[in-house]
Protein backbone atom coordinates (compact mmCIF):
# COMPACT_ATOMS: atom_id res chain seq x y z
CA UNK A 1 0.00 0.00 0.00
CA UNK A 2 2.73 2.57 0.71
CA UNK A 3 4.66 1.81 -1.83
CA UNK A 4 2.24 2.48 -4.03
CA UNK A 5 1.84 6.11 -2.85
CA UNK A 6 5.36 6.30 -2.52
CA UNK A 7 5.61 5.76 -6.72
CA UNK A 8 4.44 9.82 -7.31
CA UNK A 9 4.69 12.76 -5.17
CA UNK A 10 1.04 13.90 -6.15
CA UNK A 11 -0.27 10.40 -4.59
CA UNK A 12 1.95 10.96 -1.35
CA UNK A 13 0.13 14.55 -1.12
CA UNK A 14 -3.41 13.01 -1.44
CA UNK A 15 -2.43 10.20 0.92
CA UNK A 16 -1.32 12.34 3.48
CA UNK A 17 -4.56 14.82 2.78
CA UNK A 18 -6.44 11.37 3.44
CA UNK A 19 -4.87 10.71 6.48
CA UNK A 20 -5.33 14.36 8.14
CA UNK A 21 -8.95 14.20 7.20
CA UNK A 22 -9.35 10.57 8.83
CA UNK A 23 -8.01 12.65 11.95
CA UNK A 24 -10.54 15.21 11.70
CA UNK A 25 -12.99 15.10 14.49
CA UNK A 26 -15.30 17.79 12.99
CA UNK A 27 -15.78 14.47 9.91
CA UNK A 28 -16.16 11.93 12.77
CA UNK A 29 -19.08 14.02 14.40
CA UNK A 30 -20.64 14.73 11.04
CA UNK A 31 -20.58 10.52 9.96
CA UNK A 32 -22.05 9.88 13.60
CA UNK A 33 -25.00 12.24 13.00
CA UNK A 34 -25.22 10.61 9.36
CA UNK A 35 -25.13 7.22 10.79
CA UNK A 36 -27.67 7.71 13.42
CA UNK A 37 -30.02 9.42 10.97
CA UNK A 38 -29.95 5.99 8.80
CA UNK A 39 -30.98 4.58 12.05
CA UNK A 40 -33.52 7.20 12.78
CA UNK A 41 -35.30 6.01 9.00
CA UNK A 42 -36.23 2.46 10.39
CA UNK A 43 -38.53 4.38 13.38
CA UNK A 44 -39.69 6.43 10.32
CA UNK A 45 -40.44 3.49 8.32
CA UNK A 46 -42.83 1.89 10.77
CA UNK A 47 -45.29 5.01 10.99
CA UNK A 48 -45.19 4.93 6.92
CA UNK A 49 -47.94 3.01 5.22
CA UNK A 50 -46.81 0.12 3.78
CA UNK A 51 -43.16 2.10 2.66
CA UNK A 52 -41.14 0.89 5.19
CA UNK A 53 -38.14 0.41 2.92
CA UNK A 54 -38.66 3.10 0.61
CA UNK A 55 -38.54 5.85 3.42
CA UNK A 56 -35.45 3.91 4.97
CA UNK A 57 -33.47 4.09 1.35
CA UNK A 58 -34.81 7.45 0.52
CA UNK A 59 -33.75 9.00 4.12
CA UNK A 60 -30.43 6.94 4.10
CA UNK A 61 -29.13 8.47 0.51
CA UNK A 62 -30.22 11.67 1.17
CA UNK A 63 -28.51 11.44 4.84
CA UNK A 64 -25.45 9.84 2.73
CA UNK A 65 -25.53 12.98 0.20
CA UNK A 66 -26.06 15.59 3.12
CA UNK A 67 -22.85 14.17 4.83
CA UNK A 68 -20.98 14.04 1.73
CA UNK A 69 -21.53 17.57 0.59
CA UNK A 70 -20.47 18.73 3.93
CA UNK A 71 -17.55 16.77 3.68
CA UNK A 72 -16.68 18.00 0.25
CA UNK A 73 -17.30 21.28 1.46
CA UNK A 74 -15.11 21.10 4.54
CA UNK A 75 -12.45 19.79 3.26
CA UNK A 76 -12.40 21.73 -0.44
CA UNK A 77 -11.79 24.98 1.73
CA UNK A 78 -9.95 23.88 4.57
CA UNK A 79 -7.54 21.79 3.17
CA UNK A 80 -5.23 23.85 1.59
CA UNK A 81 -6.17 26.70 3.74
CA UNK A 82 -5.23 24.75 7.12
CA UNK A 83 -1.72 24.06 5.24
CA UNK A 84 -1.07 27.78 4.36
CA UNK A 85 -2.43 28.98 8.11
CA UNK A 86 -0.08 26.44 9.68
CA UNK A 87 2.67 26.90 7.02
CA UNK A 88 2.92 22.76 7.15
CA UNK A 89 2.36 24.00 3.21
CA UNK A 90 6.80 25.61 3.25
CA UNK A 91 8.18 22.59 3.90
CA UNK A 92 6.48 20.91 1.41
CA UNK A 93 7.05 23.07 -1.12
CA UNK A 94 10.45 22.97 -0.65
CA UNK A 95 10.66 19.32 -1.69
CA UNK A 96 10.66 18.84 -5.86
CA UNK A 97 7.15 19.00 -6.31
CA UNK A 98 4.98 22.06 -8.13
CA UNK A 99 2.37 23.71 -7.10
CA UNK A 100 -0.24 21.82 -9.67
CA UNK A 101 0.89 18.69 -8.32
CA UNK A 102 0.47 20.14 -4.42
CA UNK A 103 -3.40 21.00 -5.44
CA UNK A 104 -4.12 18.18 -7.33
CA UNK A 105 -2.74 15.86 -4.93
CA UNK A 106 -4.77 17.52 -2.31
CA UNK A 107 -7.93 17.19 -4.85
CA UNK A 108 -7.40 13.34 -4.91
CA UNK A 109 -6.99 13.09 -1.59
CA UNK A 110 -10.20 14.83 -0.37
CA UNK A 111 -11.71 12.43 -4.01
CA UNK A 112 -10.10 9.08 -1.61
CA UNK A 113 -12.07 10.55 1.96
CA UNK A 114 -14.94 11.02 0.01
CA UNK A 115 -15.15 7.66 -1.84
CA UNK A 116 -14.56 5.85 1.25
CA UNK A 117 -17.17 7.93 3.41
CA UNK A 118 -19.71 6.82 0.73
CA UNK A 119 -18.83 3.68 -0.03
CA UNK A 120 -18.85 3.02 4.26
CA UNK A 121 -22.08 4.58 5.15
CA UNK A 122 -23.45 2.98 1.78
CA UNK A 123 -22.89 -0.45 3.52
CA UNK A 124 -24.27 0.58 6.87
CA UNK A 125 -26.94 1.64 4.80
CA UNK A 126 -27.42 -1.71 3.01
CA UNK A 127 -26.75 -3.21 6.59
CA UNK A 128 -30.08 -1.30 8.36
CA UNK A 129 -32.03 -2.04 5.38
CA UNK A 130 -30.93 -5.96 5.92
CA UNK A 131 -33.59 -5.68 8.90
CA UNK A 132 -36.25 -5.25 6.25
CA UNK A 133 -35.82 -6.60 3.39
CA UNK A 134 -33.03 -9.83 2.96
CA UNK A 135 -31.43 -8.70 0.06
CA UNK A 136 -29.45 -6.26 -1.82
CA UNK A 137 -31.11 -3.90 -3.25
CA UNK A 138 -28.40 -3.39 -6.88
CA UNK A 139 -30.83 -0.35 -8.19
CA UNK A 140 -29.11 2.30 -5.27
CA UNK A 141 -25.60 1.48 -7.46
CA UNK A 142 -26.47 4.13 -9.89
CA UNK A 143 -28.12 6.59 -7.49
CA UNK A 144 -24.65 6.09 -5.20
CA UNK A 145 -21.99 6.09 -7.97
CA UNK A 146 -23.88 9.52 -9.56
CA UNK A 147 -23.75 10.97 -5.60
CA UNK A 148 -19.86 10.45 -5.63
CA UNK A 149 -19.81 12.52 -8.79
CA UNK A 150 -21.59 14.97 -7.88
CA UNK A 151 -19.40 15.38 -4.18
CA UNK A 152 -16.27 15.42 -6.69
CA UNK A 153 -18.07 18.50 -8.13
CA UNK A 154 -18.80 20.02 -4.97
CA UNK A 155 -15.19 19.65 -3.94
CA UNK A 156 -13.66 20.94 -7.00
CA UNK A 157 -15.68 23.89 -6.95
CA UNK A 158 -14.65 23.99 -2.89
CA UNK A 159 -10.82 23.84 -4.38
CA UNK A 160 -11.57 26.36 -6.65
CA UNK A 161 -13.33 28.65 -4.49
CA UNK A 162 -9.91 28.67 -2.12
CA UNK A 163 -7.12 28.70 -4.35
CA UNK A 164 -7.75 32.47 -4.16
CA UNK A 165 -10.36 33.65 -1.23
CA UNK A 166 -11.05 32.97 2.75
CA UNK A 167 -12.74 30.02 4.07
CA UNK A 168 -16.02 31.18 5.04
CA UNK A 169 -16.19 33.00 1.36
CA UNK A 170 -15.35 29.63 -0.20
CA UNK A 171 -17.52 27.68 1.81
CA UNK A 172 -20.73 30.27 1.09
CA UNK A 173 -19.59 30.45 -2.52
CA UNK A 174 -19.54 26.80 -2.70
CA UNK A 175 -22.78 25.85 -1.24
CA UNK A 176 -24.32 28.54 -3.14
CA UNK A 177 -23.35 27.17 -6.42
CA UNK A 178 -24.54 23.92 -5.02
CA UNK A 179 -27.75 24.96 -3.92
CA UNK A 180 -28.23 26.62 -7.40
CA UNK A 181 -27.32 24.05 -9.19
CA UNK A 182 -29.69 21.33 -7.80
CA UNK A 183 -32.33 23.60 -8.35
CA UNK A 184 -30.81 24.29 -12.00
CA UNK A 185 -34.36 22.62 -13.16
CA UNK A 186 -36.69 25.28 -11.92
CA UNK A 187 -34.70 27.79 -12.34
CA UNK A 188 -34.40 27.52 -15.89
CA UNK A 189 -38.07 27.09 -16.33
CA UNK A 190 -38.32 30.17 -14.24
CA UNK A 191 -35.78 31.68 -16.70
CA UNK A 192 -38.10 30.27 -19.88
CA UNK A 193 -40.69 32.03 -18.56
CA UNK A 194 -39.47 35.73 -17.58
CA UNK A 195 -39.91 38.49 -19.54
CA UNK A 196 -36.30 39.84 -18.07
CA UNK A 197 -33.72 38.67 -20.70
CA UNK A 198 -30.67 38.92 -18.65
CA UNK A 199 -32.31 36.74 -15.72
CA UNK A 200 -33.55 33.99 -18.58
CA UNK A 201 -29.68 33.87 -19.71
CA UNK A 202 -28.38 33.79 -16.22
CA UNK A 203 -31.26 30.75 -15.48
CA UNK A 204 -30.47 29.18 -18.63
CA UNK A 205 -26.52 29.29 -18.47
CA UNK A 206 -26.45 28.17 -15.04
CA UNK A 207 -28.54 25.28 -15.91
CA UNK A 208 -25.83 24.64 -18.62
CA UNK A 209 -22.77 24.89 -16.75
CA UNK A 210 -24.07 23.72 -13.50
CA UNK A 211 -26.96 20.98 -13.65
CA UNK A 212 -26.38 19.46 -10.31
CA UNK A 213 -30.01 17.43 -10.63
CA UNK A 214 -29.04 15.14 -13.02
CA UNK A 215 -26.69 13.07 -10.57
CA UNK A 216 -29.83 12.77 -8.45
CA UNK A 217 -31.21 9.38 -9.44
CA UNK A 218 -32.29 8.93 -5.60
CA UNK A 219 -36.14 8.76 -5.96
CA UNK A 220 -36.24 6.30 -9.39
CA UNK A 221 -33.54 4.30 -7.78
CA UNK A 222 -35.79 4.21 -4.28
CA UNK A 223 -39.14 3.63 -6.63
CA UNK A 224 -37.57 1.53 -9.23
CA UNK A 225 -37.91 3.42 -12.06
CA UNK A 226 -35.75 2.24 -15.44
CA UNK A 227 -32.48 4.21 -14.99
CA UNK A 228 -30.87 4.07 -18.81
CA UNK A 229 -27.09 3.90 -19.23
CA UNK A 230 -26.85 7.17 -20.87
CA UNK A 231 -28.75 8.45 -17.30
CA UNK A 232 -25.27 7.62 -15.77
CA UNK A 233 -22.73 8.00 -17.80
CA UNK A 234 -23.94 11.39 -19.48
CA UNK A 235 -23.53 12.93 -15.63
CA UNK A 236 -20.55 10.96 -15.26
CA UNK A 237 -18.82 12.66 -18.62
CA UNK A 238 -20.24 15.91 -17.73
CA UNK A 239 -18.57 15.83 -14.46
CA UNK A 240 -14.69 14.36 -15.65
CA UNK A 241 -15.18 17.75 -17.93
CA UNK A 242 -16.36 20.11 -14.84
CA UNK A 243 -13.72 19.20 -12.50
CA UNK A 244 -10.88 18.97 -15.02
CA UNK A 245 -11.78 22.65 -16.23
CA UNK A 246 -12.54 24.19 -12.45
CA UNK A 247 -9.06 22.38 -11.39
CA UNK A 248 -7.60 24.17 -14.39
CA UNK A 249 -8.66 27.79 -13.23
CA UNK A 250 -7.52 26.66 -9.64
CA UNK A 251 -4.20 26.48 -10.54
CA UNK A 252 -4.43 29.43 -12.80
CA UNK A 253 -4.82 31.31 -9.55
CA UNK A 254 -2.79 28.63 -6.86
CA UNK A 255 0.40 28.70 -8.72
CA UNK A 256 0.76 32.61 -8.92
CA UNK A 257 -0.29 33.13 -5.20
CA UNK A 258 1.81 34.46 -2.58
CA UNK A 259 1.92 31.82 0.83
CA UNK A 260 2.12 34.83 3.21
CA UNK B 1 31.69 28.60 -7.39
CA UNK B 2 28.30 30.30 -5.63
CA UNK B 3 25.72 28.67 -4.78
CA UNK B 4 23.04 31.22 -3.90
CA UNK B 5 23.41 34.29 -6.28
CA UNK B 6 20.44 36.74 -5.17
CA UNK B 7 20.39 39.74 -7.18
CA UNK B 8 18.26 42.85 -6.90
CA UNK B 9 15.91 41.41 -4.84
CA UNK B 10 12.50 43.53 -4.28
CA UNK B 11 9.41 42.63 -2.45
CA UNK B 12 6.29 44.53 -2.28
CA UNK B 13 3.41 43.40 -0.12
CA UNK B 14 -0.34 44.80 0.06
CA UNK B 15 -1.87 43.63 3.36
CA UNK B 16 -4.95 43.93 1.94
CA UNK B 17 -6.13 44.96 -2.05
CA UNK B 18 -6.83 48.26 -0.87
CA UNK B 19 -4.26 49.43 1.03
CA UNK B 20 -1.23 50.58 -0.25
CA UNK B 21 1.95 48.62 -0.59
CA UNK B 22 4.38 48.34 1.66
CA UNK B 23 8.22 47.26 0.52
CA UNK B 24 9.81 44.70 2.67
CA UNK B 25 12.68 43.67 0.83
CA UNK B 26 14.30 46.39 -0.92
CA UNK B 27 16.78 45.81 -3.91
CA UNK B 28 19.28 43.12 -1.69
CA UNK B 29 21.85 41.56 -3.37
CA UNK B 30 24.46 38.83 -1.75
CA UNK B 31 26.04 35.03 -2.39
CA UNK B 32 26.98 32.47 -0.67
CA UNK B 33 29.53 30.18 -1.82
CA UNK B 34 30.08 26.76 -1.85
CA UNK B 35 30.75 25.11 1.64
CA UNK B 36 30.20 27.90 3.34
CA UNK B 37 28.49 27.93 6.46
CA UNK B 38 27.01 31.69 5.67
CA UNK B 39 24.71 33.27 8.61
CA UNK B 40 22.05 36.14 8.07
CA UNK B 41 21.17 38.42 11.02
CA UNK B 42 18.84 41.14 10.93
CA UNK B 43 16.01 42.06 13.90
CA UNK B 44 12.17 41.03 13.28
CA UNK B 45 11.17 42.31 10.03
CA UNK B 46 14.33 42.76 8.48
CA UNK B 47 13.55 40.38 5.69
CA UNK B 48 15.11 37.60 6.26
CA UNK B 49 12.26 35.10 6.12
CA UNK B 50 10.49 36.76 3.37
CA UNK B 51 14.22 36.57 1.53
CA UNK B 52 14.09 33.10 2.53
CA UNK B 53 10.62 32.57 1.38
CA UNK B 54 11.77 33.71 -2.05
CA UNK B 55 14.39 31.20 -2.53
CA UNK B 56 11.85 28.40 -2.08
CA UNK B 57 9.03 30.26 -4.34
CA UNK B 58 6.78 30.48 -1.23
CA UNK B 59 6.67 34.01 -2.58
CA UNK B 60 7.24 35.67 -5.56
CA UNK B 61 9.57 38.73 -5.84
CA UNK B 62 8.37 41.76 -7.32
CA UNK B 63 11.53 42.42 -9.14
CA UNK B 64 15.01 41.14 -9.00
CA UNK B 65 16.17 37.44 -9.50
CA UNK B 66 17.14 34.81 -6.85
CA UNK B 67 19.62 31.43 -8.42
CA UNK B 68 20.20 28.14 -6.88
CA UNK B 69 23.36 26.46 -8.26
CA UNK B 70 22.97 28.44 -11.19
CA UNK B 71 19.16 27.76 -12.32
CA UNK B 72 15.99 29.55 -11.43
CA UNK B 73 15.25 28.73 -7.79
CA UNK B 74 11.86 26.93 -8.89
CA UNK B 75 13.68 24.26 -10.90
CA UNK B 76 12.86 21.20 -9.28
CA UNK B 77 16.59 19.64 -9.89
CA UNK B 78 17.33 22.39 -7.82
CA UNK B 79 14.84 21.88 -5.16
CA UNK B 80 15.96 17.78 -4.89
CA UNK B 81 19.35 19.34 -4.10
CA UNK B 82 18.13 21.52 -1.01
CA UNK B 83 17.01 21.12 2.36
CA UNK B 84 14.92 23.43 4.36
CA UNK B 85 13.84 24.43 8.00
CA UNK B 86 10.84 27.14 7.96
CA UNK B 87 10.55 29.13 10.88
CA UNK B 88 8.25 27.98 13.70
CA UNK B 89 7.49 24.54 12.22
CA UNK B 90 4.44 23.11 12.48
CA UNK B 91 4.14 19.54 10.72
CA UNK B 92 1.12 16.84 10.57
CA UNK B 93 1.16 15.99 14.31
CA UNK B 94 -1.24 12.91 13.71
CA UNK B 95 2.55 11.45 12.23
CA UNK B 96 5.05 9.52 14.16
CA UNK B 97 8.73 10.60 13.47
CA UNK B 98 9.54 7.38 10.75
CA UNK B 99 5.70 8.57 8.74
CA UNK B 100 6.83 12.05 8.78
CA UNK B 101 10.36 11.57 7.56
CA UNK B 102 9.23 9.10 5.18
CA UNK B 103 6.64 11.60 3.65
CA UNK B 104 9.36 13.93 3.40
CA UNK B 105 12.18 11.79 2.37
CA UNK B 106 9.22 10.87 -0.61
CA UNK B 107 8.58 13.76 -2.02
CA UNK B 108 12.37 14.27 -1.84
CA UNK B 109 12.40 11.75 -4.28
CA UNK B 110 13.68 8.79 -2.07
CA UNK B 111 12.71 5.08 -2.32
CA UNK B 112 11.08 3.65 1.17
CA UNK B 113 14.30 1.36 0.69
CA UNK B 114 16.48 4.13 1.16
CA UNK B 115 14.41 5.93 3.29
CA UNK B 116 14.70 2.82 5.76
CA UNK B 117 18.69 3.54 5.70
CA UNK B 118 18.66 7.12 6.07
CA UNK B 119 15.90 7.41 8.76
CA UNK B 120 17.88 6.09 11.63
CA UNK B 121 21.10 7.83 10.43
CA UNK B 122 19.30 11.33 10.57
CA UNK B 123 17.60 10.84 13.95
CA UNK B 124 20.81 9.82 15.89
CA UNK B 125 22.59 13.28 13.75
CA UNK B 126 19.56 15.10 14.80
CA UNK B 127 19.94 13.90 18.74
CA UNK B 128 16.46 12.23 18.05
CA UNK B 129 17.13 8.20 18.54
CA UNK B 130 14.62 6.02 20.12
CA UNK B 131 11.48 8.45 19.26
CA UNK B 132 11.04 6.67 15.68
CA UNK B 133 7.74 5.45 16.43
CA UNK B 134 6.75 8.67 18.78
CA UNK B 135 4.23 10.67 17.50
CA UNK B 136 4.68 14.19 16.56
CA UNK B 137 1.93 15.10 19.24
CA UNK B 138 3.73 14.44 22.03
CA UNK B 139 6.82 16.35 21.23
CA UNK B 140 7.82 19.64 22.68
CA UNK B 141 8.98 22.68 20.59
CA UNK B 142 12.68 21.90 20.75
CA UNK B 143 11.74 18.14 19.76
CA UNK B 144 9.72 19.49 16.86
CA UNK B 145 12.69 21.89 15.37
CA UNK B 146 15.23 19.26 15.62
CA UNK B 147 12.46 16.51 13.90
CA UNK B 148 12.17 19.60 10.93
CA UNK B 149 15.95 19.32 10.75
CA UNK B 150 16.30 16.01 10.15
CA UNK B 151 13.34 16.30 7.29
CA UNK B 152 15.69 18.92 5.73
CA UNK B 153 18.34 16.90 6.01
CA UNK B 154 16.76 13.59 4.96
CA UNK B 155 18.11 13.64 1.27
CA UNK B 156 21.54 14.15 2.03
CA UNK B 157 21.24 18.01 0.02
CA UNK B 158 24.19 20.15 -0.88
CA UNK B 159 22.52 23.35 0.12
CA UNK B 160 20.68 23.43 3.54
CA UNK B 161 18.22 26.54 4.35
CA UNK B 162 17.64 27.73 7.99
CA UNK B 163 15.10 29.79 9.12
CA UNK B 164 15.88 30.52 12.96
CA UNK B 165 16.94 26.68 13.60
CA UNK B 166 17.11 27.70 17.19
CA UNK B 167 14.42 29.12 18.15
CA UNK B 168 12.92 27.15 20.97
CA UNK B 169 16.36 25.28 22.00
CA UNK B 170 17.48 25.31 24.86
CA UNK B 171 21.41 25.83 25.24
CA UNK B 172 22.30 22.30 24.45
CA UNK B 173 20.38 22.11 21.84
CA UNK B 174 21.99 25.32 20.67
CA UNK B 175 24.80 23.67 20.57
CA UNK B 176 24.25 20.13 19.06
CA UNK B 177 22.35 22.30 16.24
CA UNK B 178 25.62 23.89 16.54
CA UNK B 179 27.30 20.86 15.83
CA UNK B 180 25.19 19.63 13.42
CA UNK B 181 25.79 22.69 11.30
CA UNK B 182 29.57 21.91 11.56
CA UNK B 183 29.23 18.14 10.81
CA UNK B 184 27.60 19.14 7.61
CA UNK B 185 30.15 21.46 6.66
CA UNK B 186 32.66 18.85 7.10
CA UNK B 187 30.70 17.03 4.36
CA UNK B 188 31.13 20.05 2.15
CA UNK B 189 27.61 20.87 2.41
CA UNK B 190 26.55 24.87 2.03
CA UNK B 191 24.32 25.98 5.22
CA UNK B 192 22.57 29.07 4.97
CA UNK B 193 20.95 30.02 8.24
CA UNK B 194 18.75 33.32 9.46
CA UNK B 195 19.11 33.92 12.80
CA UNK B 196 19.49 36.79 16.27
CA UNK B 197 21.44 34.89 18.38
CA UNK B 198 25.01 36.84 17.37
CA UNK B 199 27.27 34.30 19.30
CA UNK B 200 26.35 31.51 17.59
CA UNK B 201 26.89 33.04 14.01
CA UNK B 202 30.57 34.36 15.68
CA UNK B 203 31.22 30.88 16.73
CA UNK B 204 30.37 28.67 13.37
CA UNK B 205 29.83 31.33 10.45
CA UNK B 206 32.24 31.98 7.43
CA UNK B 207 30.64 34.87 6.10
CA UNK B 208 27.59 37.11 7.27
CA UNK B 209 24.97 39.41 6.09
CA UNK B 210 23.41 41.93 7.89
CA UNK B 211 19.61 43.15 6.91
CA UNK B 212 17.72 45.43 8.47
CA UNK B 213 14.09 46.79 7.12
CA UNK B 214 14.65 45.21 3.90
CA UNK B 215 18.03 46.34 3.03
CA UNK B 216 21.12 44.62 2.76
CA UNK B 217 23.64 46.46 5.33
CA UNK B 218 26.63 44.42 4.86
CA UNK B 219 28.27 41.13 3.66
CA UNK B 220 30.98 39.48 4.04
CA UNK B 221 33.60 37.27 6.19
CA UNK B 222 34.06 38.11 10.21
CA UNK B 223 37.05 39.66 9.64
CA UNK B 224 35.76 42.03 6.64
CA UNK B 225 32.85 43.13 9.30
CA UNK B 226 34.81 43.62 12.78
CA UNK B 227 38.00 45.76 12.98
CA UNK B 228 40.44 43.84 14.29
CA UNK B 229 42.61 46.81 16.21
CA UNK B 230 41.84 47.14 19.55
CA UNK B 231 38.52 49.76 20.38
CA UNK B 232 39.05 49.79 24.38
CA UNK B 233 40.75 48.96 27.12
CA UNK B 234 39.36 48.11 30.81
CA UNK B 235 41.92 48.90 33.12
CA UNK B 236 41.55 47.76 37.21
CA UNK B 237 43.01 49.71 39.37
CA UNK B 238 43.70 48.15 43.43
CA UNK B 239 44.12 50.55 46.61
CA UNK B 240 43.05 53.50 44.49
CA UNK B 241 44.21 57.07 45.98
CA UNK B 242 41.61 59.87 45.89
CA UNK B 243 43.94 61.60 43.72
CA UNK B 244 43.60 58.74 41.36
CA UNK B 245 39.85 58.70 41.82
CA UNK B 246 39.64 62.36 40.66
CA UNK B 247 41.48 61.89 37.86
CA UNK B 248 40.21 59.16 35.96
CA UNK B 249 36.81 60.74 37.05
CA UNK B 250 38.11 64.07 35.03
CA UNK B 251 38.84 62.23 32.17
CA UNK B 252 34.89 60.29 32.48
CA UNK B 253 37.02 56.88 32.28
CA UNK B 254 35.70 55.91 35.98
CA UNK B 255 33.80 52.93 35.82
CA UNK B 256 32.67 51.56 38.83
CA UNK B 257 34.74 51.50 42.24
CA UNK B 258 34.64 50.01 45.55
CA UNK B 259 36.89 51.14 48.73
CA UNK B 260 39.44 48.26 47.87
CA UNK B 261 39.74 48.77 43.67
CA UNK B 262 38.56 50.91 40.78
CA UNK B 263 37.54 49.66 36.87
CA UNK B 264 37.56 52.24 34.52
CA UNK B 265 37.17 51.88 30.35
CA UNK B 266 39.34 53.89 27.92
CA UNK B 267 37.67 54.18 24.31
CA UNK B 268 39.14 54.70 21.08
CA UNK B 269 37.92 58.06 19.41
CA UNK B 270 36.21 57.85 16.65
CA UNK B 271 39.50 59.25 14.27
CA UNK B 272 41.70 58.10 16.38
CA UNK B 273 44.80 55.94 14.59
CA UNK B 274 45.99 53.17 16.64
CA UNK B 275 49.70 54.99 17.63
CA UNK B 276 47.55 57.65 19.08
CA UNK B 277 45.41 55.40 21.03
CA UNK B 278 48.30 53.54 22.26
CA UNK B 279 49.99 56.60 23.16
CA UNK B 280 46.61 57.93 25.39
CA UNK B 281 46.49 54.78 26.64
CA UNK B 282 50.75 54.97 27.88
CA UNK B 283 49.61 58.64 28.99
CA UNK B 284 46.54 57.39 31.41
CA UNK B 285 48.79 54.21 33.20
CA UNK B 286 51.82 56.30 34.15
CA UNK B 287 50.08 59.08 35.28
CA UNK B 288 47.46 57.07 37.32
CA UNK B 289 50.57 55.07 38.88
CA UNK B 290 52.40 58.20 39.41
CA UNK B 291 49.37 59.40 41.59
CA UNK B 292 49.81 56.12 43.50
CA UNK B 293 47.42 53.61 41.76
CA UNK B 294 48.28 50.16 41.25
CA UNK B 295 47.27 48.69 38.22
CA UNK B 296 45.99 44.94 38.73
CA UNK B 297 45.61 44.62 35.28
CA UNK B 298 45.02 45.83 31.61
CA UNK B 299 42.87 43.86 29.03
CA UNK B 300 42.09 45.06 25.29
CA UNK B 301 38.92 44.90 23.93
CA UNK B 302 38.44 44.16 19.83
CA UNK B 303 35.00 44.45 18.21
CA UNK B 304 32.32 41.53 18.63
CA UNK B 305 29.67 41.03 16.27
CA UNK B 306 27.39 42.31 18.38
CA UNK B 307 28.88 45.92 17.98
CA UNK B 308 29.00 45.52 14.38
CA UNK B 309 25.27 44.75 14.46
CA UNK B 310 24.18 47.41 16.98
CA UNK B 311 26.40 49.53 15.17
CA UNK B 312 24.91 48.74 11.77
CA UNK B 313 21.06 48.28 12.96
CA UNK B 314 20.86 51.27 15.02
CA UNK B 315 18.38 51.96 17.64
CA UNK B 316 15.05 50.57 18.49
CA UNK B 317 13.80 53.66 16.81
CA UNK B 318 15.43 53.45 13.78
CA UNK B 319 14.01 49.83 13.28
CA UNK B 320 10.45 50.29 14.10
Amino acid sequence: MKRFFFKHPVLMIAFNSYMDARHSKVLHIAGFFAALLILFSLFMGEVSLYQNEKVVKDVGLAAISMLGVFIAIYLGVNSLYRDLERRTIYSIISKPIGRSEILFGKFLGICLVLISAVVMMSVYLYLVTSFIEAKIDFALFPAIGLMIAELLIIAAIAIFFSSFSSPFLSAFFSAGVFVIGRVSGDLADFGERSKNEVFKFFATSVQKIFDLESFDLRARAVHKIPIYAQDFWYPVMYASALIAILLVFSHLFFVRRDFK
Amino acid sequence: MEVIEVHGLTKDYRQHFWSPLRRVLDNASFSVNSGEIFGFLGPNGAGKSTTIKILFEIIFPSSGTAKIFGKPVGDKSVKSRVGFLPENPYFYDYLTTTQFLEFHGGLSGMSPDALKRRIPEVLELVGMRGTKDMSLRSFSKGMLQRVGLAQAIIHNPDLVILDEPMTGLDPLGRREVRDLMLHLKSQKKTIFFSTHILSDVESICNRVAIMNRGKLLSCGSLDELISVEVQSVDMVWHKPSDALKSYLSSLGLLASATSSSIFSRLSRQPAESTPEFESRIQSVVQKGIGLGGELHSLSPKKESLEDVFVRQVGNLESRV
